[in-house]
């Protein structure tokens, strides 16, 4: 069972308490009337299933009832970071991949 | 009656308090302190149960978690019905009733043992299958019969009135078992402050230290167990669950820890008490001293009532003084096994001969069974038990490791009891629970954990720390370092001084060599609960069953509730082997439950 830390709250708190809401940073189209069918379609239904850092929306559901996103390693399941709504991740695949590529270029 | 496998000394029962107990449908004594199973053995009981598919007699192996023959359905009333409980985990109690879950009309004459006998070389793995297919439309017919003639224990047909709860905890350190270095690190972790949790599956804690035979400042190790708990005892912040079967290791370090509270006490829990709890846990980390299995070797007949674990006939004299038999013989590959034999002697009894498969063991232990006038065959194993209820003999041969040959006739020896041990197979389930594929180290013939995504550390017998001196340290090192890492400052400690002794390293054997070949050769079980044969393994092999997977499904093998926890090892290995392959090639299997209940 996840262990979520909920910035609202600001505590740990156990994984029966949330509920998930699926990924999390998807902009919805401005004039929805505007989109081809395929935009539509893309928006509403089509999702990233990564291995590794995935960007989520969690609620506090039997806490204090807010959303808020969650970046999570889908194999080890480790929360990287929990960050409110209209925040931008801190740790995200390209930036992992950048410090990596950093820390290999100083050991080499 | 009389208790004619009772040592008229020591063990840790309290023989001013005989309990009566019944076991299908005698009455027994024992002692408060045994186990289910010590009581049987002490009562000369051979035959506890039927075998599943063969029906052939069967009796108790091991002394722990891991026994797959004793498994009893308990219960005086209709209600209080529990099945499947294994003998060697059941406290005893007053007026215990048990009864074998199989057998008809009764475990000692047994009309489908007849049939096992006479047809077993004709009920391969896949038997029922490949017999009852056609027509199809009557498969079901078919199995109503099939499941009959199969099948463990029953469920109780009125409502349970105990109650059962649950219990949320969180804790800096969680240590499961209480072995040596269990308790050292729960030690290590609770001097420092942390909040600390130690579960430990056994009546008592302690583990191996319990019937050891080995010193810890040249005091019997028992003895440095219990200062141990009498120190965290006093300590605030730790918590001591016993009888605590932790099963289950979820994500971010969430544990769930299977509590017994009173199932030592009777059929049915005392007025208002719950009969059992659910612990889950969070834990900051997590220390893994789960320990080993030893684990038999194969051979002939290897299944007869009077084959044992060395190990476990070691924890019987030693822990409950109960030796199950008169005159033993050892089968080994390793040094830990002799210590059997010098817990045999100071029984009273009379070790007949030890059949070691290396060429020249040269081990303290060793050396120390041969001052004492035990005839040690070098080069050799037990390659086939004889008797039928019980051992009558052993016949010992050569072999030849490399060529997987016996390469003497042999002779026969009058014995009762076969003790075996093919060395140690750690118990790595738990760390297994979220992926950390387990590593074969080829060094010790086993399995260890391998790197985890938890927070979390191993220590002692299941990381292959194999010695006591060792373990205690692992231990130590393990604790004092997971309450570091949650912010709490390490302290250090002395820990008692183990004897030091010259080891040697153990050969490879799993299958002892039969000279008839596996498939003609007497049957060589490798999981006795699902009855799996070497024969069987390797007729999946060359029915093109190569993965471990496949193998398992299509034989069987640790499938039954002790989870192929004597049998997975040796199963990888026969099937390596005849796949030509090696054993980290083969890989393992693992079971989600540590000790399903």
């Amino acid at each position: 069972m996840l262990h979520i830390f909920c910035p609202h709250c600001g505590e740990l708190r156990s994984e029966e308490e949330f509920h998930v809401g699926g990924q999390a940073h998807i902009a919805r189209p401005l004039d929805p009337n505007a989109c081809t069918d395929e935009e539509w379609g893309e928006y509403l239904f089509f999702r990233d299933n990564p291995r590794g850092i995935h960007h989520e929306l969690w609620i506090h559901a039997a806490g204090c009832r807010q959303y808020f996103n969650v970046t999570r390693h889908t194999v080890s399941y480790e929360i990287l970071e929990t960050y409110k709504i209209g925040e931008r991740p801190s740790v995200t695949e390209a930036i992992v991949a950048a410090k990596k590529a950093a820390d290999q270029g100083v050991t080499a | 009656m009389s208790q004619v496998n009772r040592l008229a000394q020591g063990g840790r029962i309290d023989r001013s308090q005989p309990l009566t107990f019944s076991f299908n449908g005698q009455t027994y004594q024992g002692y408060a302190g045994d186990t289910l199973a010590a009581a049987l053995l002490a009562n000369g009981v051979d035959v506890v149960g039927r075998s599943f598919k063969y029906s052939r007699p069967r009796g108790i192996v091991a002394a722990g978690a891991e026994e797959p023959n004793a498994v009893l359905q308990i219960g005086s009333t209709e209600a209080a019905q529990i099945p499947n409980v294994r003998a060697t985990q059941q406290a005893l109690y007053a007026n215990l009733t048990a009864t074998s879950t199989n057998g008809w009309p009764s475990v000692n004459t047994d009309l489908m043992g007849i049939l096992g006998k006479v047809g077993g070389g004709m009920m391969p793995p896949g038997f029922y299958y490949k017999t009852f297919m056609y027509p199809q439309n009557l498969w079901l017919t078919y199995e109503k019969y099939i499941r009959k003639a199969a099948g463990l224990g029953r469920s109780p047909k009125e409502n349970d009135p105990d109650i059962y709860d649950y219990m949320n905890q969180h804790c800096d350190v969680l240590v499961v078992g209480a072995g040596p270095a269990g308790l050292a690190a729960a030690l290590a972790a609770g001097r420092s402050g942390a909040r600390v949790i130690l579960a430990d599956e056994q009546e008592e804690f302690g583990g191996s230290l319990l019937s050891t035979r080995e010193m810890l400042d040249d005091k019997p190790a028992a003895d440095w167990a219990a200062k141990a708990i009498a120190e965290l005892q006093k300590m605030p912040e730790v918590t001591l669950l016993p009888r605590a079967t932790v099963n289950g290791y979820h994500d971010h370090n969430f544990l769930t820890i299977h509590q017994r509270l009173t199932d030592h006490l009777g059929d049915v829990a005392p007025m208002g008490q719950p009969r059992q709890r659910m612990h889950r846990v969070r834990a900051g980390r997590v220390v893994l001293a789960t320990g080993a299995h030893e684990r038999p070797l194969v051979y002939a007949n290897n299944d007869v009532p009077g084959n044992m674990l060395a190990d476990a006939v070691s924890t019987y004299v030693r822990r409950y003084g109960v030796a199950p038999g008169q005159k033993l013989v050892l089968s080994t590959n390793n040094d830990y096994a002799y210590r059997v034999v010098l817990d045999w002697l100071d029984a009273g009894r009379q070790v007949v001969a030890v059949a070691d498969a290396r060429s020249n063991p040269r081990g303290s232990w060793v050396e120390e069974a041969r001052r004492r006038g035990v005839r040690v065959l070098t080069g050799s194993a037990v390659v086939e038990a004889r008797g039928s209820k019980r051992v009558t003999g052993a016949r010992i041969c050569a072999i030849d490791l490399v060529s997987h040959k016996v390469t003497s006739p042999g002779e026969v020896l009058d014995c009762d009891l076969i003790v075996s041990s093919g060395g140690y197979s750690p118990v790595v389930h738990l760390a297994s629970h979220l992926g950390g594929r387990p590593i074969w180290r080829e060094d010790i013939l086993a399995f260890v954990p391998g790197e985890g995504f938890q927070k979390r550390h191993c220590a002692g017998a299941v990381n292959g720390v194999f010695g006591l001196g060792d373990a205690l340290a692992d231990g130590f090192e393990a604790g004092a370092k997971a309450a570091a890492e949650v912010g709490f400052k390490a302290v250090t400690g002395s820990l008692p001084k183990a004897e030091k002794r010259i080891e040697e390293a153990s050969v490879a054997l799993f299958q002892v060599p039969h000279d008839k070949g596996t498939s003609r050769a007497p049957k060589q079980f490798v999981d006795q609960q699902n009855d799996v044969t070497a024969a069987g393994i390797e007729l999946a092999t060359r029915e093109g069953f190569e993965s471990v997977e496949h193998v398992k499904r299509y034989t069987a093998l640790g499938f039954g509730t002790d989870q192929g926890k004597l049998g997975n090892i040796n199963g990888l290995a026969i099937a390596a082997k005849s796949l030509g392959i090696s054993i980290a090639e083969m890989g393992t299997t693992c079971s989600a439950r540590t000790t399903p209940r």
